[in-house]
């Protein structure tokens, strides 16, 4: 049986083909419209997950979209009779794409479908947003039962939920409804600190590190109103997001000593402490919740969804300090993943199949669910645009190549096997480097990635190798968790405040400077053969070169552009930045072997700043 | 001996274009083209004919009549033309749409949704909880749960 899961209209639209219950294929539209965070009906993504299952043009068996579309739009109505005559901006600019599309989702999928020449199928299904988000939480996780936690900005009406999972059965117990949502509340601080909201949270969570928790007494004073099971109600005289087209208001700005950052200016010990409260609270609200879930289904796992489940830095800290044994978080936590989950919830609650967990073991394949090139068609693309690339057949030679190219302290960018589905970059397409490299942080920054100077870097580490770096007893295979650089391995600083923030990211932390956050924390990825065996052959060709089985491990995009997908992509942002070399499968390309790029490209101005 | 063409395989040939581009617009494209030109020069003529029988006028029919034939040629023979012509009619369609909406939907806010508002302050109903909280030992609501499997086939 074949099911296509769609989430499309807010952001991050995507697709997602279960076959019989496995996970063939989801990729978000962004990666093949260069858009990001393309909100579209994923006319694309869908071509590909059918085309990747092979499924013939009367092969399809069910739509599942990802959300109740009615409820939403008598949300958005009931929104605007609750504030007017309040309000009319953004009901002038949400009213006519209801009108003109997301009323008409059956009407978008035929389309869709007929693009893909393939025929509407009989059956089309709309789970609710959390309940999507709940089945791309529990279904893929290696859990026969758990709590189910899922928490983002808000979906038909519900913002926050707690969900318990048993087998195939799947059951959403209570909810937080909007506008009272925690997701709402980190996106109303991301846009106060000058970042851009749906995109700039990652950053806010970065720059948390380097302030004090100055703000949180306030925040829990005057912003919202917390109960010890983590409910809670936000205080909307300070938002604008229900009546205006921004997420805060004067009131808030008042509270905070003055107006909202302005984007791309410098960032002040202000916006820095802001970061660092809201972090905080944001961290004892899902500690809070987690507690909760775990009084109501007594459940010693715990399975997580939705964008708040991307704050690492929150994951890491209830693992340490929840009461949970072990935390399993949906790599795709965000809008993305709601197509895997409406997909799965028509798979299992619907059609009522069973579900088949290997303890240990997610069925989510590494998250590696996107499309895949072939080696001869590869070098049939270089050598039509006359670029020059050495192939590379042995796994081994390859991977001792790359390893040694980095040992050098020389960037490269990495574009093997299937593409991953969701926000990181697991090593199909990452850009790598030595994690022992002081300059390294900086340089891949400022000169690779053109973003903001402050923003760490990820490591990937082999696995068995995890523990010698971190503060982390178990796997952490989709870059979800914060943990702690090993003590042993960390240098003392002694006065860190009095230092500008400029100089705080070039200090040497620990003798792996370059993912080591100024909190001496680091977001880990941890490798094994099984999930992705070239990426493990090069981080031990690494180990074999230098005794440390860890590399830096960055999304392979520049700022505001999408990761890249296909080698093209993946050739073009190799030549624009500096990066020193290009792996496109077997192929092993170096800058100075290239012909000469074209420099008028205005490729900074291509894509939009995030 | 000619050099071998690669041959994309299913998934390649939809998501990596880099063999077609550049080259000929694709056979579904031309022929969208070709039905938006014709279909413009029905319209166009049919417009031109109810001016000239039904209202007796001359002129008018003569420029329509023009501009159709100009616009059905370039969609046949110059598609780069006719794809500015497109753009700028988009352009036309958006900012009557824009206008429209205004028109529409203005009046409605500061009807229906200002009257709902007032009646719901009436009532005491306080849909999105904006008043200050009491003294609720939780704000988690209780959820039904799904019994009927239809529920997975509505929209609400």
């Amino acid at each position: 049986m074949n099911i296509l899961g769609i989430s499309a209209f807010y952001h991050d639209s995507a697709a997602c083909l279960v076959q019989d219950g496995k996970i063939v294929a989801a990729a978000q539209e962004e990666r093949f419209t260069r858009i990001k965070h393309d909100e579209n009906f994923p006319v694309n993504a869908v071509r590909y997950c059918l085309a990747e299952g092979g499924v013939d043009p009367d092969g399809l068996d069910a739509v599942a979209f990802y959300d109740k579309p009615i409820n939403k739009f008598v949300r958005i109505l009931e929104t605007y009779m609750s504030i007017a005559p309040r309000g009319l901006k953004p009901y002038m600019l949400a009213l006519p794409i209801w009108m003109k599309k997301k009323l008409w989702i059956p009407l978008q999928i035929d389309k869709s479908l007929e693009l893909a020449g393939l025929k509407m199928p009989d059956h089309l299904y709309f789970p609710e947003h959390h309940e999507s988000h709940a089945a791309s939480a529990f279904y893929p996780s290696p859990f026969e039962s758990a709590a189910i936690l899922t928490v983002d900005g808000v979906g038909e009406w519900a913002a926050s939920t707690i969900g318990h999972g048993r087998g195939r059965e799947m059951e959403i117990l209570k909810d937080l409804k909007f506008p009272h949502s925690l997701g709402l509340l980190y996106s109303a601080f991301t846009y106060f600190t000058g970042f851009r909201v749906n995109s700039g949270e990652y950053k806010l969570m970065g720059l948390a590190p380097y302030g004090e928790e100055k703000y949180k007494d306030l925040i829990l004073d005057k912003l919202l109103t917390i109960r010890d099971d983590g409910s809670f109600r936000l205080n909307m005289e300070y938002f604008a997001y229900l009546d205006d087209v921004k997420m805060t208001n004067d009131k808030f700005a008042e509270l905070f000593g003055g107006p909202a950052r302005q984007a791309e200016s410098e960032i002040s010990a202000r916006e820095r402490d802001i970061a660092k409260s809201i972090q905080v609270v944001t961290e004892e609200i899902v500690l809070k919740m987690a507690n909760h879930a775990h009084d109501l289904t007594g459940e010693k796992n715990l399975c997580m969804a939705g964008g708040v489940a991307l704050n690492c830095v929150a994951n890491g800290r209830l693992l340490r300090e929840g009461p949970f044994d072990d935390i399993w978080i949906q790599p795709a936590a965000g809008d993305a993943g709601g197509a895997l989950g409406a997909a799965l919830t028509v798979w299992h609650l619907v059609e009522e199949k069973p579900r088949i967990v290997v303890p240990g073991k997610d069925s989510m394949q590494g998250s590696y669910l996107g499309p895949d090139f072939e080696d001869d068609e590869i070098e049939a693309y270089l050598k039509q645009n006359g670029y020059v690339g050495k192939r590379v057949e042995d796994e081994d030679a390859w991977a001792k190549e790359i390893a040694q190219i980095m040992a050098d302290e020389k960037v490269v960018g990495l574009c093997q096997g299937r593409m991953e589905f969701g926000p990181r970059a697991l090593g199909g397409r990452s850009i790598i480097g030595d994690a022992r490299s002081s300059k390294m942080q900086t340089v891949m920054n400022l000169k690779i990635k053109y973003r903001e100077s402050f923003r760490p870097f990820a490591p990937s580490c082999l696995e068995e190798r995890a523990s010698d770096f971190f503060e982390l007893d178990c796997p952490s295979p989709y870059m979800l968790l914060v943990a702690p650089v090993k003590r042993a391995r960390c240098k003392g600083i002694d006065d860190t405040d009095s230092v500008p923030m400029r100089e705080q990211i070039n200090q040497l932390r620990s003798d792996v400077p370059a993912i080591t956050h100024v909190d001496y924390s680091a977001r880990v990825q941890t490798v094994t053969e099984e999930s992705n065996r070239r990426y493990y052959k090069i981080i031990r060709a690494f180990e074999a070169e230098t005794g440390y089985g860890i590399i830096i491990n960055t999304s392979f995009n520049v700022r505001g552009e999408p990761i890249v997908c296909t080698p093209e992509d993946g050739y073009r942002c190799f030549m624009r930045t500096e990066m020193d070399v290009l792996v496109l499968g077997s192929f092993i390309l170096r800058k100075e072997d290239q012909p000469a790029w074209d420099q008028a490209d205005d490729w900074q101005q291509e894509f939009k700043l995030d | 001996m000619a050099e071998e063409i690669y041959r994309q395989n299913r998934v390649s040939d939809v998501v990596w274009h880099w063999q077609k581009e550049g080259g000929a617009p694709t056979p579904s494209t031309r022929k969208a083209e070709i039905i938006k030109g014709l279909v413009g020069i029905v319209i166009g003529y049919s417009i031109a004919a109810f001016l000239y029988f039904k209202k007796g006028h001359t002129g008018m029919p003569v420029f329509i009549v023009s501009v159709s034939t100009i616009i059905t040629c370039c969609a046949f023979f110059i598609p780069p033309a006719f794809h500015r012509i497109e753009a700028g009619f988009n352009r036309l369609a958006h900012g009557v749409g824009v206008a429209l909406a205004y028109i529409l939907l203005v009046p409605l806010f500061y009807t229906f949704f200002v009257c709902s508002h007032a009646c719901m302050a009436v009532m005491g109903i306080d849909k999105l909880k904006l008043k200050k909280p009491a003294n609720e030992e939780t704000f988690w609501e209780e959820r039904d749960p799904i019994t009927d499997k239809s529920y997975y086939r509505k929209q609400f």
